[in-house]
């Protein structure tokens, strides 16, 4: 193929014509796509490290559409899944979309509606795949903090000033000083607002601890 | 069907007499003055009364259990001999041959009676049982001194003479003889069964049955009337002409047949009707699981609807590119006629389920039956996740039926096993559908599951109709099967496996190749 592949899409649906169909589908616009006869199959599959997106169908023999679903959740998968039912009744619907699926589709999909779908799943994975990177670095730059320097971070973000910390803390202001400067330092913020916003990024809130 | 059985008695009617002219079959003088008036109405109601013996003698033959017919049969049969031994009597020259004749006559008359009795009692119903029992005994008793004694028969001591009178153009015999007392006691028989079907037609009457009383009992009574004044007027000298009671007869023959005849046809129409509405409780029943299975059917179609969209979608953005992949394409449109094909053949299956056509004897092939059922069930199993393993024999001999009533049959079957399912924890139900020609003349489909059985006590009745095992069933689904199955000439049977599951077999009989007459 000419067209460079924007993204791997995982077709999983019983039915070998679908399957072909959809995948055709997907390649024509660009995309990579990898199919698969059943869940079970799909489970057993690496998952991918390149943004990708599930186009899962509802009723399956063995382990069905939202059966998969849930199983993903509970490995902590972000994989966005597009749901393509030929059978879909609004109680299975709305279970899905609860449990966090992107897209709930009617079969036969005109092509557009599914491949925007797709399109802002694969959005979405690529910024959750960004996202979960960003926070990696976050949480490794805090684990070099002492103990004392996170205290004084988690005081710092809630906008103490350094004479509240030190009374905080019991600790004398100078050190509170010091301290400070080497979270900046090791957190590699240039300004506070910065700071609170890493905070944030790691789940820190200034309620937090 | 059998109608040309009507010409016979004026075959024998007509050729009978000129058989007899030129050969002398029947017994007695031809005419002197060549006259045979008498000779062909006497042998036209012989072949008459034959005739119709014969026609309801054959349909009990078939039908064990209809008496009425037997006794009509015995009525007839007695009325030819009464007509036989009429014509005798007239055609005598000798008043030893008359005797004989007229003894003879008695007999034919008892025969004629108890047929009589035994069709009011079988056909009306509406008879006194001991009336009916005095008439047979006064009659029997009249042939002791028919035979026994020295009287020439029950009606003369003896005979002294005959005298040749014209009747209907024929010089014929009549008898002047001692009349025998005993004579009272047959015609005194003859007003008790006078007496007994006026009471049975009053009775039936009476319970509202009026078509019956009028026409059956009615008529039997004016022409037994008519029958007793003759042979009392005759007997005892009173008026001189020869005895014809058998044409007074002949009418309660033709009433009777007549009854009878409205009875066999309000049969047919009876069991058209029954055929019809049985034919209308299938279609129903199809298109009841029609749309049980409508859900599944509709994704059934959705799947190659939605492989031929994605496809076509998926051809027009090939064919969009700088260097469009005219082999990808070619590969689409291959697939896209596929699932096209595949969408109506589903389509197909649906439509011919749906439709209320006659029925029709068409050759078959089981297993296609099974695959064209499997279609439509397809989805249906997948949303119950249960498995539906084939093993079709390879070569099976053709049946005949008709192809859609018989793929109900196996729809209902296949459908009752996938709800037993329900009863098992979800994907672990299995279904086997089977065919094998292991018996010669026999086509066999099996459809075993994995459930929980029948219970033993609805085990014998299950094809009755509003026998079932579900909460929600009517009952009718194996009832219809039945009688699909009892109307291709096959027997279905119910039983529960050792292992556990419920296995019914249907066997149908192989189609036998006839030679057909040119």
């Amino acid at each position: 193929m000419s067209i460079p592949a924007r993204g791997v899409v995982f077709i999983v649906d019983d039915d070998a014509s679908v399957r072909k169909g959809l995948g055709r589908l997907m390649r024509s616009a660009g995309y990579h796509a990898e199919t698969f006869e059943s869940a079970e199959v799909f489970l057993a599959h690496p998952p991918a490290d390149v943004p990708a997106c599930l186009i899962l169908d509802v009723m399956m023999p063995g382990l069905t559409g939202p059966a998969l679903q849930e199983r993903l959740a509970i490995d902590g998968s972000l994989l966005p899944i597009v749901f393509l039912s030929g059978h879909a009744d609004v109680p299975t619907s709305v279970r899905a979309m609860k449990h966090g699926a992107l897209d709930f589709l009617q079969k036969p999909v005109e092509d557009h509606i599914l491949l925007q779908s797709v399109e802002v799943a694969l959005e979405r994975s690529a910024r959750t795949r960004a996202e979960s990177g960003e926070i990696a670095v976050i949480r490794s730059r805090l684990e070099l903090l002492t103990p004392r320097e996170r205290e004084v971070l988690e005081q710092v973000i809630t906008g103490a000033l350094n004479k509240q910390i030190a009374a905080t803390l019991a600790i004398a202001e100078k050190t509170v000083k010091i301290h400070r400067a080497q979270v900046m330092r090791k957190m590699q913020a240039g300004s506070v607002a910065e700071l609170v916003r890493l905070a944030a990024r790691a789940g820190i809130g200034p309620d937090a601890g | 069907m059998r109608s040309w059985l009507l010409l016979l008695p004026i075959a024998i009617g007509v050729l009978l007499p000129r058989m007899t002219l030129a050969d002398g079959i029947l017994p007695g003088a031809p005419a002197a003055d060549g006259g045979v008036g008498a000779t062909v109405l006497f042998s036209m109601i012989i072949a008459t009364c034959l005739t119709l013996a014969s026609i309801y003698g054959l349909v009990w033959l078939k039908q064990r259990d209809a008496w009425a017919n037997v006794m009509f049969s015995l009525l007839a049969i007695g009325t030819a001999g009464m007509a036989g031994c009429e014509l005798g009597m007239m055609r005598s020259v000798s008043t030893e041959a008359f005797g004989a004749m007229l003894r003879g006559y008695q007999v034919a008359v008892w025969i004629t009676i108890v047929g009589f009795v035994g069709f009011v009692r079988s056909y009306l119903k509406t008879d006194r049982v001991w009336l009916g029992g005095l008439v047979l005994g006064a009659r029997t008793l009249t042939l002791f001194p028919n035979f026994i004694g020295g009287a020439v028969n029950v009606n003369y001591r003896e005979i002294t003479s005959l005298v040749r009178i014209p009747f209907l153009g024929e010089g014929v015999s009549v008898p002047v003889g001692v009349p025998n007392p005993w004579m009272v006691l047959a015609q005194f028989s003859l007003v008790l069964l006078l007496a007994y079907v006026t009471d049975a037609a009053v009775t039936c009457w009476r319970l509202g049955d009026r078509r019956r009383a009028v026409t059956v009992g009615g008529g039997l009574m004016v022409f037994i009337g008519v029958g007793i004044t003759q042979s009392i007027l005759v007997f005892w000298g009173l008026v001189r002409m020869p005895l014809s009671a058998s044409v007074f007869f002949l009418g309660m023959v033709l009433v009777m047949g007549f009854e009878l005849s409205r009875d066999v046809l309000n049969a047919g129409a009876l069991s058209k009707e029954l055929k019809a509405q049985h034919r209308e409780l299938a279609h129903m029943s199809r298109v009841s699981a029609m749309g049980v299975l409508s859900a599944s059917i509709a994704h059934e179609l959705n799947q190659p609807l939605t492989a031929i969209l994605s496809n076509a979608q998926a051809g027009q953005r090939f064919l969009a590119a700088p260097e469009p992949d005219l082999a990808e394409v070619r590969e689409i449109l291959k697939d896209i006629a596929t699932e096209d094909v595949r969408a109506g053949n589903v389509i197909r299956g649906l439509r011919a389920m749906m439709k209320n056509e006659p029925l029709r004897r068409e050759r078959l092939d089981a297993n296609q039956i099974i695959e064209t059922v499997l279609l439509l069930l397809h989805a249906e199993s997948a949303l119950r996740n249960v498995v539906v393993q084939k093993r079709l024999a390879a070569e099976l001999p053709i049946i005949l039926g008709d192809q859609v009533q018989l793929q109900q049959v196996v729809l209902n079957l296949l459908m009752n096993a996938l709800e037993a399912m329900d009863a098992l924890s979800p994907g672990s139900g299995c279904i086997e559908v089977s065919t094998d020609a292991a018996e010669a003349g026999w086509v066999r489909i099996r459809v075993s599951d994995s459930g929980p059985g029948i219970p033993a006590e609805k085990l014998a009745g299950i094809f009755e109709p509003f026998v079932t095992t579900k909460s929600a069933g009517m009952g009718m689904g194996l009832s219809v099967c039945r009688s699909i199955v009892a109307a291709s000439g096959g027997r279905i049977r119910a039983n529960n496996d050792p292992g556990g599951g419920a296995t019914f077999t249907v066997e149908l009989p192989t189609h036998r190749p006839t030679v057909s007459v040119a």
